[in-house]
């Protein structure tokens, strides 16, 4: 009798505690996935800059205005409370399209590149990039770790019973593997 | 009388080789100094004569086995002289070669890491006192206080990087534990057992960076990151949560977890001195170093002597905190 009490009681602690880390572990990859949200979201910092200088110069593509509002109203759907790879993604390559096209026109036309105000807003650009880049990576890894805490044993146990957590998808940018002849066959 | 001098030829030559390894301050002084290397492999070989202190030896050896021998007409007490001087001399013989085989190595190793210091950019520093030093760094930065006896500062390197000056140094203290035993009539005995520790690690003059400790216990806030793998290895506190999340962005999250993990501890004070602790290999004198005997080798590595790796992360780290404080 004593014996069977002390099992379960062992076992209770040991659900509770596996319980608490897939929890844990799940708030974690929600607060880096906010961390991507907030440093995405900086980026609208530079758009009034990015707009000031399209209509100072000449240079820059017709669409590039284009460009900028179709980032401005990609980086308005992110939530940080709703974790949406999909939507970053597209984030994503909004910003890239229009952050390379600037610097092609700033490199196109060096009266136009050698600027101090293009050459800050150019390094402003970059160290928000390597911020948002730097994000995406620690959310990748706390994703992997969640989703390990929900399908290695015995935490699979746990999370069928009761915490019942659904696995997080990792972001990855399209366009980046797909031309690849090689495909994981996992 | 040609051997004693050959000897003596050698032991000047040490000298000198040892002096420069103390004064030696550029890549053109280390360049002379294995000039002057080579010229003398011309003319000698970096061994001792040891032929007097064989033949020591083997007489010491000898006295020591006639001391034995019964049909020698000797009195207990001649016996006894005739052992302890053999045992004497003898061992007097083997600690001679030992120590001039030791002199060689010691100077080529001082000497090649006078290079590495060079190559590295940084400076051995000899102007100060290891216990003043220790005692005026242990009222600012508790990782020095540690230890039961003979705590000092044991070696120290100038260097800089960025206009930010750095000290590197080697922290030595004893720990001493006391061990209490019966034995089987109750007499209680204690015995002391000593073990001497090394920490090592750099003193580095930021400007305003007063306001984050790496597993030391500086500030009372504590902060942490998104990222697990950082929070594993930093415990942060902070002066403010603010200035910590405006310091710790991903990029530098992300750079502390993968490229400094390296780091023990980090604490500052107001002035902004920071104290690192890192592993022993930032040290120069922790390098592999080549032998003198090998006089071509040896040459060949003290011109271009080895990188410190651990010395140049950490230049990599007060740069990289440079740009992002």
């Amino acid at each position: 009798m004593l014996t069977s009490l002390i099992v379960a009681v062992v076992i209770i602690i040991g659900i509770i505690i596996l319980y608490n880390q897939i929890v844990g572990n799940l708030n974690r990859a929600k607060r880096a996935w906010s961390d991507v949200i907030t440093y995405e979201k900086l980026k609208q910092d530079v758009i009034p800059q990015l707009t000031e200088l399209t209509d100072n110069f000449t240079e820059f593509e017709s669409d590039f205005i284009h460009k900028v509002t179709a980032l401005r109203e990609s980086i308005s759907v992110l939530d940080k409370d709703e974790i949406d790879v999909k939507a970053l993604a597209n984030v994503e390559t909004k910003s890239n399209a229009v952050f390379s096209a600037f610097r092609a026109t700033a490199e196109n036309y060096p009266e136009l590149g050698s600027t101090k105000i293009v050459q800050e807003l150019m390094d402003e650009i970059s160290d928000k990039n390597e911020n948002v880049a730097a994000a995406i990576t620690i959310y990748n890894r706390s994703v992997e770790h969640f989703n390990n805490s929900i399908e290695m044993v015995p935490y699979n146990v746990v999370n069928s019973f009761f915490t019942k957590k659904e696995k997080l998808d990792n972001f990855h940018q399209s366009g980046t593997v797909e031309s690849y002849d090689y495909k994981p066959n996992f | 009388m040609q051997q004693n001098s050959r000897n003596k030829i050698l032991k000047a030559h040490l000298s000198e080789l040892k002096a420069h390894a103390i004064m030696a301050k550029s890549k053109d002084d280390i360049d002379k100094v294995a000039q002057h290397i080579l010229q003398f492999s011309q003319r000698s070989a970096y061994k001792f004569n040891h032929s007097l202190a064989i033949v020591g030896f083997v007489l010491a050896g000898l006295a020591l086995l006639l001391s034995f021998w019964a049909q020698m007409d000797l009195s207990y007490a001649q016996r006894n002289w005739m052992r302890i001087g053999g045992f004497v001399i003898g061992l007097a013989c083997i600690v001679n070669i030992c120590l001039r085989f030791a002199s060689v190595n010691s100077i080529g190793n001082q000497l090649y890491v006078r290079a590495v210091a060079i190559h590295a950019g940084i400076e051995r520093d000899y102007s100060f006192d290891g216990k003043t030093y220790w005692r005026e760094l242990k009222s600012i930065f508790p990782l020095f206080n540690c230890g039961d006896e003979g705590q000092k500062i044991t070696k120290r390197y100038l260097g800089g990087v960025d206009l930010t000056p750095f000290t590197l140094f080697e922290f030595k203290y004893v720990n001493v534990t006391t061990q209490y035993s019966t034995d089987n009539n109750g007499n209680s005995r204690a015995s002391k057992s000593k073990s001497t520790i090394y920490k090592y690690g750099m003193l580095v003059q930021f400007t305003h960076f007063n306001y984050i400790s790496l597993n030391a216990k500086r500030f009372s806030e504590k902060w942490d990151s998104a990222s697990r793998t950082f929070n594993k290895l930093f415990k942060v506190r902070c002066a403010t949560e603010i200035q910590a999340a405006k310091f710790f962005n991903p990029k530098v999250v992300l750079a502390f977890a993968d490229n400094f993990k390296f780091i023990k501890s980090m604490d500052v004070n107001a002035q902004s001195v920071a104290c690192f602790e890192l592993p022993k290999s930032i040290f120069p004198s922790q390098v592999k170093k080549p032998s003198l005997r090998k006089q071509a080798d040896f040459v060949k590595q003290l011109q271009h002597p080895t990188q410190i790796p651990m010395l140049e992360n950490a230049k990599n780290l007060l740069h990289f905190i440079n740009q992002n404080k």
